[in-house]
């Protein structure tokens, strides 16, 4: 198990103790989001120089009447435990962990725009049909993309991209 | 003799007027005579005869320097000969040799003036080259981005969920 695994099932741990896993899973997607679209944020949080009541008092400020007591107490231990890089690793080890929980496969979707429900729900469904076994999906949003979606199921990505497109379009051109 | 003893013969003739002294000075004078012919001629015959010897030596001597004058004579004029043989060969030789030289800096001249040639044609050729594939890059890389660019000004809501939706449906159907 690697240590965003433990940090994860810590997590979970915490979360079911406080009957909030779901909440803090969303939260720590939302902030592992901030963290990875913000090099100054990451950099902030990961400056070893910089005393870690103020490290967490970024996070308490950032997260403030955004998401719960427990999500902001989590994420807060985790910077201070110096790991706020790892907070994205962190975030996709809890939902598989907690997708395995329920018996599903974690799938992490990545997408220009936000997902309406009802195209999660088809995506959840044809994933899960494909893959012979319920499959959980997790959306982040990755202006990268530019269009479409890229799915990854455990070491198995789906690009259905138009950067993908773009880049071979690109490739035969030179 | 006679006259003198005519002058002071009394009788008035060339006779001595003693008639013994004319026997004892005739006597006398063979007796001198005969020593002059006994000693002295064999000493004059031999300094004759010596310097005929002499002479004729010196006469050989003369003729076999004559010969050896005319030998070193005729070997000089041989030698001169020779020399103008040798002289007349030299300067074909030298003739022969500049042409040869010459013949030799032309080709030479000839050969680096197609060398140069050849490389600046080869470093023309080069030069197209690379400008060809310099153009031809840049060409695709303006329009790749081109491209890009004029999807990414093409995409609104509707295209996403269309894009979004293929995506889910090919990935049911696979």
């Amino acid at each position: 198990m690697s240590r965003s695994e433990s940090y994860a099932q810590a997590l979970i741990a915490v979360g079911n103790a406080e009957g909030g896993a779901d909440a803090i899973e969303s939260d720590l997607h939302t902030f592992a989001n901030a963290v990875s679209g913000s090099s100054d944020l990451q950099n902030s949080l990961s400056d070893s120089s910089v005393p870690v009541a103020a490290r967490q008092q970024v996070v308490e400020d950032l997260l403030a009447g955004k998401a719960s007591k427990a999500s902001v107490a989590a994420i807060s231990m985790i910077v201070g435990a110096g790991r706020a890089a790892d907070i994205p690793e962190i975030a996709r080890a809890m939902s598989s962990q907690m997708a395995g929980s329920r018996g599903a496969a974690y799938a992490e979707v990545r997408s220009a725009v936000a997902l309406s429900d009802a195209q999660v729900e088809k995506l959840e469904a044809a994933l899960s049909k494909k893959a012979g076994h319920p499959v959980s999906v997790r959306v982040a949003i990755d202006p990268t993309v530019v269009g479409g979606l890229v799915t990854q199921i455990d070491d198995t990505v789906i690009d259905g991209s138009l950067r993908r497109r773009l880049n071979q379009m690109r490739e035969s051109l030179a | 003799m006679f006259a003198l003893l005519a002058a002071e013969g009394p009788n008035g003739r060339f006779l001595p007027s003693d008639i013994k002294e004319f026997w004892w000075s005739a006597a006398a004078f063979f007796v001198v005579l005969l020593l002059l012919i006994w000693k002295l001629l064999p000493v004059i015959k031999d300094a004759m005869a010596a310097r005929s010897d002499r002479i004729r030596e010196e006469i050989v001597e003369a003729e076999r320097a004559k010969v050896e004058a005319e030998s070193e004579l005729s070997a000089l004029r041989t030698k001169l000969g020779d020399a103008d043989t040798e002289a007349a060969r030299i300067r074909s030789e030298a003739n022969e040799t500049a042409k040869s030289v010459k013949a030799d800096l032309i080709a030479r001249a000839d050969a680096d003036a197609e060398d140069a040639r050849a490389k600046a044609s080869a470093e023309v050729a080069a030069s197209s080259s690379h400008a060809s594939a310099d153009i031809q890059a840049t060409v695709a890389t303006q329009a790749a981005d081109a491209a890009e660019s004029v999807v990414t000004a093409n995409l609104d809501a509707a295209t996403h969920a269309s894009l979004i939706d293929s995506y889910i449906e090919q990935v049911s159907q696979s």
